[in-house]
Formats: C-alpha cells, sequence, structure tokens
C-alpha cells in the first residue's frame, strides 16, 4: 500500500516572520458548469429506484433547516426499520437536488454491519431539497427529503 | 508541511457483544471538485476522496463513496453492532490513489 | 592628592539625560510625571513606532517591527504590569494548566526584543499632531499601532446607569478581559455549591467566538466531576451553536446532557443583576449565579482617536474604520489597527475571528507593512489565518477544532473565508493546542 500522504489545503504557517502575498493566493472562481443538473438528478434518482415503489417511511434524513455554513451542511441518514440478519440496508444515496452534481454520496452496508446509520456533510450550491435513498436486502427502496436554507455566516457575523 | 493524522472518535473501544459501536472520522482533503479555475482562469484538476472502507478484522462493516457535493476535509460518521473483538481499520484513497488509513482495537468487555 | 577629585560629578549624572541628570543628592520633591509632561524623547532621526496595548497582536508587533527595522524606536504602551493570556484561561479555570502557564513576565520580551515598555494608560490622541496621550505624559510616534482589544459595552444594557454596570462587573464579571476578572471567575467556578448558573453569550461580533462554549464545557466538567447539583443555562443570542456546531452540540449532548442547556435566540433585552433576572428574546430566566458577557466593542481607545465605523444609517459600528487589507485607518494612515479591535473585512463573512492567533498574524503583517512603507518598498497586501482548538473534555482530554482560511476573490477583489470545522473530539488535538500555544508564545514571550 501508497504510504504517500494527502496534501492539506491549507498555507501552514508557524512561527515563521514571511506571511505570503495575497497575490499569489487569489481565490478560484466559479465556472458556469455550477448550474444545476436535473437530468443527472432525474437519472440517479430512477437508477436507483429501478422498478420498485418508493416508500416514504423508515428512513430518516437530518439535514439542518437553515445551513450557516454551506460548504459544509451535515447530513444524517437512519433506517428505522427492525433489521435483523435476514432484512439488512444495502446501501443509501444522498442527493442535493440544484448542484452541478447531484449524487453527493452513498453510503453501503453489509450483513456485519448490524446497523444502516450514517452522517456526512455536504456542500450546496444554493438553497435546495436534499433527498435520502435507501435499498433494503428485499428489495424495497425507502426515501425521504428536506428542503434546506443556505445563508452565508462565519466567527465574525 | 505538517499533516494531519486522521481524526477518529470511537464511542466504546470496549463494547459489549452486538452493542451499536459508534465511529466518527475526519481526515484533510481538499475535495477539489473540478469545478473551480485557478486565479489564471485554468480548471483545477479534480481531485476528491472517493472511497472510505471500515473493516473489523476480515469483515467488511462500512462503504462509503463520496462524489464532489461531499464537502472539503470530508466528515463521516458511521455505526455497526459489535460482533466480535479485533482492529477496526479505516481507510481513505483519492482518485490520485494516495491512500490514509488510521486503526483502533475493539475488544469485547 | 588632588581634592577636586572627590567632589567631581560621576560622568553618567554629567550627560544630558533630561530628568536623570538632576544630582541624587539635595533633591527637594520627586519630578511626578503628570498627563502634560513631555516623556520619552525622540532620538534623532529614528523612526518612532507607538504601540497602545501589549497583548497578544500588540507584543508580536513590537518584536517584530524591531527586527524587520533595525534602527526604529518601538515604544509599548500597556496598563496591567505583567501578561495573562485569554486563550488558554477557560483550562485555567478547571485546573487543567497552572496560572504560570497563562501568566507572565512581559518586560523580559521588551528587554530581549529591544523596545520600550511602558506601564500607563492611554487617555487620548493628538493626531494631528502625531501624540499619543497618557496618564504619565505626551509621546510622539511616527506610526501609531492600536492594538488594544475590547471594551465591555455594559451601556448598551444599562445606558449610564453605572450602579448596575459596577454591580454587574463585580458581581458577575464576564472575564473576557485579562486579567482581574480572571482570577474573580476561577474563584466562582471553585466555589461553586449548585442551582442556575447563567452565562449570557455576547453577540457576534465577539472576541474569540467559540470560547464561551468551550468554557461552559469545562464549568460542566468541573461540575460533573464533582457532583454539584448544578446547571448551565447557555443565553445565546444567535440562532444555534456557531461554530464548530456539530462538535459542541455533540459534547453538549453526550458528556453534560443533565447540566448544559443551550438556548438560541436569546438576545438579552433587559438584566437586573440585583434580583438575578434576565430577559431575552428566548424568555425570562432567573439565576442563582452567573457570568454576564455584555456586547463587545472596539476598546476605548480607537473611541479616544475618533477612528470608529459608521453604519449606513450614521450609527457606530463599534469597529475600527479600517482598510480591509491594509490594516490602517482609512481617514489616517499613519495608524495602524491589530487584532480585536479591527473592523469587518468583507460583507461574505464579516470580521476575522477575535483571537489571539488572528491577533499574532495581523501584528506581523503590520510590522511587515510599515517597514515596507518605512524603506520606501512597495506595500504588500497580506492575508492572515485562524486557528483554534477548543477543549470540551478533560477526562479523558478531548479537543475539537476550528481553521480559517482567506483568500482574495478574483473576481470581486473582496477577501473570502473558508471555514474548517473539526467536529470529531479527540486527545490528539489537545496534544496540537499545546504545540500551537507554545509556539505562539515562543513568538512574543520570548520564552
Amino acid at each position: 500500500m501508497k504510504r504517500r500522504h494527502f496534501v492539506a489545503g491549507g498555507v501552514a504557517l508557524g512561527t515563521a516572520l514571511v506571511v505570503p502575498a495575497v497575490r499569489a493566493q487569489s481565490k478560484a472562481a466559479v465556472l458556469p458548469q455550477l448550474a444545476p443538473n436535473p437530468a443527472e438528478f432525474k437519472k440517479a434518482m430512477a437508477d436507483f429506484v429501478g422498478r420498485a415503489k418508493p416508500l416514504e417511511t423508515g428512513l430518516k434524513l437530518e439535514v439542518p433547516v437553515l445551513a450557516d455554513n454551506p460548504s459544509a451542511v451535515p447530513v444524517h441518514v437512519s433506517v428505522t426499520l427492525p433489521l435483523s440478519d435476514q432484512l439488512y440496508c444495502k446501501e443509501i444515496i444522498v442527493l442535493a437536488e440544484q448542484n452541478p452534481s447531484p449524487l453527493a454520496c452513498r453510503f453501503q452496508f453489509t450483513p456485519f454491519t448490524g446497523s444502516a446509520e450514517a452522517a456526512a456533510r455536504l456542500r450546496l450550491s444554493q438553497t435546495q431539497a436534499v433527498h435520502a435513498l435507501a435499498r433494503m436486502s428485499d428489495g424495497r427502496v425507502l426515501v425521504a427529503r428536506q428542503n434546506v436554507t443556505v445563508a452565508a455566516s462565519g466567527c465574525g457575523m | 508541511m505538517s499533516v494531519k493524522p486522521p481524526r477518529v472518535w470511537v464511542s466504546n473501544a470496549r463494547p459489549a457483544r452486538g452493542e451499536i459501536v459508534r465511529v466518527r472520522a475526519q481526515i484533510e482533503h481538499i475535495m477539489e471538485s473540478g469545478l473551480r479555475v485557478d486565479g489564471e482562469g485554468k480548471p483545477r484538476p479534480r481531485n476528491i476522496v472517493r472511497r472510505f472502507e471500515a473493516r473489523l478484522g476480515a469483515n467488511l462493516v462500512f462503504v462509503w463513496e463520496p462524489g464532489i457535493s461531499i464537502a472539503q476535509n470530508p466528515y463521516i460518521e458511521f455505526t455497526f453492532a459489535a460482533r466480535e473483538s479485533g482492529e477496526l481499520l479505516m481507510q481513505w484513497v483519492d482518485e490520485k490513489e494516495v491512500t490514509l488509513e488510521a486503526r483502533k482495537t475493539l475488544t469485547l468487555a | 592628592m588632588n581634592r577636586r577629585n572627590f567632589l567631581m560629578t560621576p560622568p553618567a549624572l554629567a550627560l544630558g539625560l533630561g530628568m536623570a541628570a538632576t544630582p541624587l543628592v539635595s533633591q527637594a520633591a520627586p519630578a511626578i510625571l503628570t498627563p502634560a509632561s513631555r516623556i520619552l524623547p525622540r532620538d534623532g532621526a529614528r523612526p518612532r513606532i507607538v504601540i497602545c496595548g501589549g497583548g497578544w497582536g500588540g507584543m508580536t508587533a513590537a518584536r517584530y517591527l524591531r527586527e524587520l527595522i533595525p534602527n526604529a524606536d518601538v515604544v509599548l504602551l500597556e496598563r496591567n504590569p505583567t501578561f495573562w493570556s485569554g486563550p488558554m484561561s477557560n483550562k485555567w479555570l478547571i485546573d487543567v494548566v497552572s496560572t504560570d502557564f497563562v501568566h507572565h513576565d512581559a518586560q523580559r520580551p521588551a528587554n530581549v526584543y529591544g523596545y520600550t515598555r511602558l506601564i500607563t494608560e492611554v487617555v487620548g490622541f493628538e493626531r494631528d499632531k502625531k501624540q499619543v496621550r497618557t496618564a504619565h505624559g505626551l509621546i510622539d510616534y511616527d506610526f501609531l499601532i492600536l492594538s488594544g482589544g475590547i471594551r465591555n459595552a455594559y451601556d448598551v444594557w444599562f445606558g449610564n446607569d453605572q450602579k448596575a454596570i459596577d454591580y454587574t462587573r463585580n458581581h458577575f464579571p464576564s472575564a473576557y478581559i485579562p486579567n482581574a476578572e480572571m482570577l474573580a471567575l476561577k474563584q466562582k467556578v471553585q466555589n461553586f455549591k449548585g442551582g442556575t448558573l447563567v452565562m449570557t453569550l455576547p453577540p457576534p461580533p465577539h472576541r474569540c467566538p467559540p470560547s464561551p462554549y468551550e468554557r461552559a464545557c469545562l464549568i460542566a466538567w468541573h461540575i460533573k466531576k464533582n457532583k454539584i447539583p448544578g446547571k448551565i443555562l447557555i443565553l445565546d443570542p444567535k440562532p444555534k451553536v456557531a461554530p464548530i456546531s456539530m462538535g459542541y452540540q455533540t459534547a453538549f449532548r453526550e458528556l453534560y446532557p443533565d447540566i448544559i442547556t443551550h438556548v438560541p435566540n436569546a438576545r438579552v433585552q433587559e438584566v437586573d443583576p440585583f434580583n438575578k433576572r434576565i430577559k431575552t428574546l428566548a424568555g425570562e430566566f432567573k439565576f442563582d449565579d452567573a457570568i454576564l458577557m455584555p456586547p463587545h466593542q472596539a476598546a476605548e481607545m480607537v473611541w479616544q482617536a475618533g477612528l470608529i465605523g459608521t453604519t449606513p444609517d450614521g450609527k457606530p459600528t463599534g469597529w475600527a474604520d479600517m482598510h480591509p487589507r491594509l490594516y490602517h485607518a482609512r481617514s489616517d494612515d499613519s495608524v495602524y489597527f491589530v487584532g480585536d479591535l479591527m473592523g469587518a473585512i468583507s460583507d461574505q463573512f464579516g470580521h476575522y475571528p477575535k483571537s489571539g492567533h488572528v491577533a499574532n498574524y495581523i501584528g506581523k503583517i503590520v510590522a511587515q507593512n510599515i517597514a515596507e512603507r518605512i524603506s520606501g518598498k512597495e506595500v504588500v497586501a497580506r492575508l492572515p489565518d485562524n486557528l483554534c482548538y477548543m477543549m470540551v473534555n478533560a477526562d479523558p482530554r478531548e479537543a475539537i477544532s476550528v481553521k480559517f482560511e482567506y483568500e482574495v476573490d478574483a473576481a470581486s477583489g473582496k477577501v473570502h473565508q473558508t471555514q474548517i470545522d473539526v467536529d470529531v473530539r479527540t486527545e490528539d488535538l489537545v496534544k496540537e493546542d499545546f504545540v500551537w500555544i507554545k509556539e505562539k508564545f515562543s513568538d512574543f514571550l520570548a520564552i
């Protein structure tokens, strides 16, 4: 296995006196493709649901109604149906409907997992609906959605 | 440059058999979406963490496949039932095939 | 033997050293300095930089000005005889660190780095004459740095009711400004017998945004460990815990579920310190004891200098009116601002975090900018970053962290903020916190 390390995002500054000049670190601008992609959203939904009839119970989706840091919006999903060795959750996907790449992530579980719960953080390009879809081992598909309003803020506001 | 280790928190390193163990893990990664350009207007090449997996001993417990809508410095939380003692191995891999890993020992009480 | 030799004035006293030239004997009365005295006369053509406020930012600027401008005459004015660190002080409240860890000799760095430190009170400015007025006299400057931190804006709560202000300050100290109130708060925590302890959080922008939550966690840990029948009620003007929302909320819920109650949208409307009642937009509360943290504003010195910003509708912003990239006053480029008293930077995120880390960083940048101006070089705009660790659990010792990165938006030319919350509480973050503080202290305390 390769042991190279990830390069962290920031500029390391210790006690060094030399502070990097602004000119060298201008912010990346946004490309036009940051627009929503409704076709991809529909396809991702359809691919996951297949021929199943989605059920609006059994899957809990938690996202804050107001996201004050749009670059890290917490999302939490959990299957609330009773699980057993026979009935387990195979996977859950999270979709951000208006993002340029709507399929945010995929969580996969195994019979060994014994639970079906996960949380991560999204970056949301705008106010929109977040969706979660779960596929159970018996073929059932569970769905949930939550609207999120995006508003910037931070330490100094 | 100092590279920060993965931050990992486990609810109980000595769980009872069958107890639901919660794991929280976070690493520093730029999660470059490929949708941004640099100061000269050139696109920044995409590179995100494409897969995270957790194994307890030989058993696969959990897999996460992030897309570009996942936040920088990805945070992941999951749970599993503690069925046996062993080493919980967590591995991250990005699109440049760079990997990072963390381990926590679990001992059934 | 020539008797005259015995009567000669010692050579040192013969030199023109101002007051010191007065013979040691036969002094009728000591020369008492008054605000009208002229002190620290200029030494030839050396550029004089006067720094008002010797905390994290001011001491850092003093050190780097001396290093970058070899002939600079750097004068640091500070009211406190010793240095007391705000960062790490929450840990000191519950004895995770000792008093020696947060409390330091402040004269030593002046001696080591070669600047003049004067313990005095700044009382005003004659900016047209480039003079600072102090309790001990007038001091000339070429460049002035204001780094006096914050003031407690009790007047927002009490108007000019000085009795209520004094009672609140004396009984429910905020302990946000080192150093006397720190001791009072520690005694309050250590002597807490139970009941409801209310903490009012200042509305943003305020000094070190995450630290009231850290304070709540560590006091809650003390309550839990000592089985004190007490609760902490956090009255927060914000709609939710922020920043590091998830990390803090998880700590409140998992570590202190029966102790900490967080009340959002609880902007203070009325405080009755005598009857221990407080009215907020989220309801009325009674308390047994309290840490009443009033709103923060820029330190008095910015008001005295007439350099507070103005809102579009003509009201004072409460913070310095400054160039967001060059840190000098908009109306007077010989005056620089360092640290918590700085004004807003960008309409995306408002202010830089009012933290020791940022003050230290800006102290270095401003020293560089002044050095560039004195040497006739191009002035380069530079940006800080910010890093904070917050201990949320003392056994095991676990911390969370938040990092802010800044860059200039290519399109708008404005400063853009990226916030990185590390919400997973771990023991290694505590270890990194101690590495961080050691590095910072060694940067301006010469330890």
